[in-house]
């Protein structure tokens, strides 16, 4: 009997093994964060940070974003949340705010065909300078089973985390290689703007005090705290959750 | 009530209360994207500029194997195939001569198929086996997107630097006369979404070693 109780725990010390996220270990050396444009990360960037860094036009640019896909009521309303946390965070970095159904804007939100693994893809054009244009942000018309309003299981995205993910992207995140990241570019169900992420937006744009002189910054950092707080309200009228990060 | 008892009823709530916590999970409704809405498709690049695209994308990091069992299914217009790539030619634009596009033709290409220009390095297979979904036997050309032409540069999400074809953003690079299993996607000169994979994209390329293949979580696994 406890021979076969050591046999059994034996099987279980290497069951748990082979089950660990050995996708972490096998991506190192990568960071934490990087910026979109380290396009050889991990092992041709040890350095995640970029000058000039791809990024919007100035600092404290306002722009317009348009969502333009059928399907579910929560594609709507997750995209706008996740819209308006990212435009909230607490650094002199992008404002968006939601225009007419279409596909104009800065920042446009649609769906096209892509393959059936891939549940969402951010598309960014920037000039030579390194000044971004425009972007548009994809989910995929033929995910092998769909999205869910939240954590998805085996096969499924989660739309929040596919949205929050993919418009990191257009605010000049590149991928993380911490597994529990959402910059993480496996779909991971992080649904929140976290710290690594912070990370990226402070290295690119600053801090409001590095910001430019004579900003507005008061009020700035009021109209940001107001999106994140729509956010979270949104973020719990959908899902019943009520936790929210904070932005500091 | 004897212990083993109290232990299998432990047991019994335990796998119960494990249950009913992935229960919230399982109960989670999937939906299904309806096709993008006739809205205005994006708008066209201004072709006088440079042209710097960069597309990242997030995947479920499933075994290929499961992976090759979603490719092919019927209206998806892909295939996967154990492959060996024979040559990498140089970049070119996804027109029909290869050449960079004029504003006229970057407009048409946004409206008619809803994609936009970009860069593609013409890469010369050798289709060893057909995994899943139909694919030409014999050698074909794929276009992978990525690269860099004069002031212009592309990387894609299977390719993630413009100036070579580095793997996703792993350290592996598509390399001549090695083997891989290829997702072929649709084409970028018609815009299509189905079949005949006549000249396809490559969608994803993962490395085979020996007889094993390495997937996007750098976990092998046999080839199928």
């Amino acid at each position: 009997m406890r021979r076969r109780c050591f046999l059994l725990g034996v099987l279980l010390v290497l069951q748990t093994i082979s089950m660990l996220p050995s996708a972490q270990a096998a991506r190192g050396p990568g960071n934490s964060w990087t910026q979109l444009d380290n396009h050889d990360w991990p092992t041709g960037s040890s350095n995640p940070s970029c000058s000039p860094c791809v990024r919007w036009p100035k600092y404290f640019y306002s722009g317009r974003w348009e969502f333009s896909m059928g399907g579910a009521p929560f594609f709507h309303s997750d995209a706008v949340s996740a819209m308006k946390e990212w435009s909230g965070q607490p650094y002199p970095s992008p404002i968006f705010e939601e225009g007419p159904r279409g596909c104009g804007g800065d920042v446009c939100l649609a769906a096209r065909a892509m393959p059936p693994n891939s549940c969402g893809r951010a598309d960014v054009t920037y000039n030579s300078a390194r000044t971004v244009i425009r972007a548009v942000v994809y989910l995929n018309t033929q995910a092998q089973r769909g999205y869910a309003d939240g954590p998805a299981g085996s096969g499924g995205c989660d739309v929040r985390y596919t949205y929050r993910h993919e418009i990191g992207h257009v605010f000049s995140e590149g991928h993380s290689a911490v597994q529990a990241d959402l910059m993480w570019p496996g779909n991971n169900n992080v649904e929140h703007v976290d710290g690594d992420a912070q990370s990226e937006l402070r290295a690119v744009y600053g801090t409001f005090s590095t910001g430019s002189s004579g900003c507005p910054c008061s009020a700035i950092q009021t109209s940001k705290m107001k999106l994140l707080q729509e956010a979270a309200a949104l973020d719990g009228v959908v899902s019943g959750r009520q936790g929210f990060p904070s932005a500091a | 009530m004897n212990r083993t008892a109290l232990a299998l009823i432990g047991c019994a709530l335990l796998a119960t209360a494990a249950c009913s916590g992935s229960g919230g999970r399982a109960r989670e409704a999937h939906h299904r994207l309806a096709a993008p809405g006739p809205a205005s498709p994006p708008s066209p690049p201004d072709m006088s500029e440079a042209y710097r695209h960069s597309s990242t994308c997030d995947v479920l990091y499933e075994p290929v194997r499961r992976i090759i069992g979603w490719v092919g299914r019927p209206a998806g217009g892909r295939a996967a195939a154990l492959v060996r790539i024979l040559a990498i030619g140089k970049p070119r634009w996804n027109t029909p001569d290869g050449v960079r596009p004029t504003q006229t033709e970057a407009d048409a290409m946004v409206a008619e198929r809803d994609d936009g220009p970009s860069i593609f390095r013409p890469v010369t297979l050798s289709i060893e086996r057909v995994l899943s979904g139909s694919a030409s036997a014999g050698t074909i050309v794929a276009l992978a997107e990525s690269g860099t032409i004069g002031r212009d540069e592309v990387s894609s999400c299977a390719f993630g630097s413009p100036a070579r074809l580095t793997i996703r953003e792993g350290p592996a690079v598509a390399t001549v006369g090695q083997r891989y299993v290829a997702i072929l996607g649709n084409e970028p000169l018609t815009g299509r979404t189905d079949g005949p994979l006549d000249m396809p994209v490559i969608d994803d390329l993962f490395v085979v070693r020996g007889n094993r293949v390495v997937g996007l979580n750098e976990i092998s696994e046999p080839l199928p």
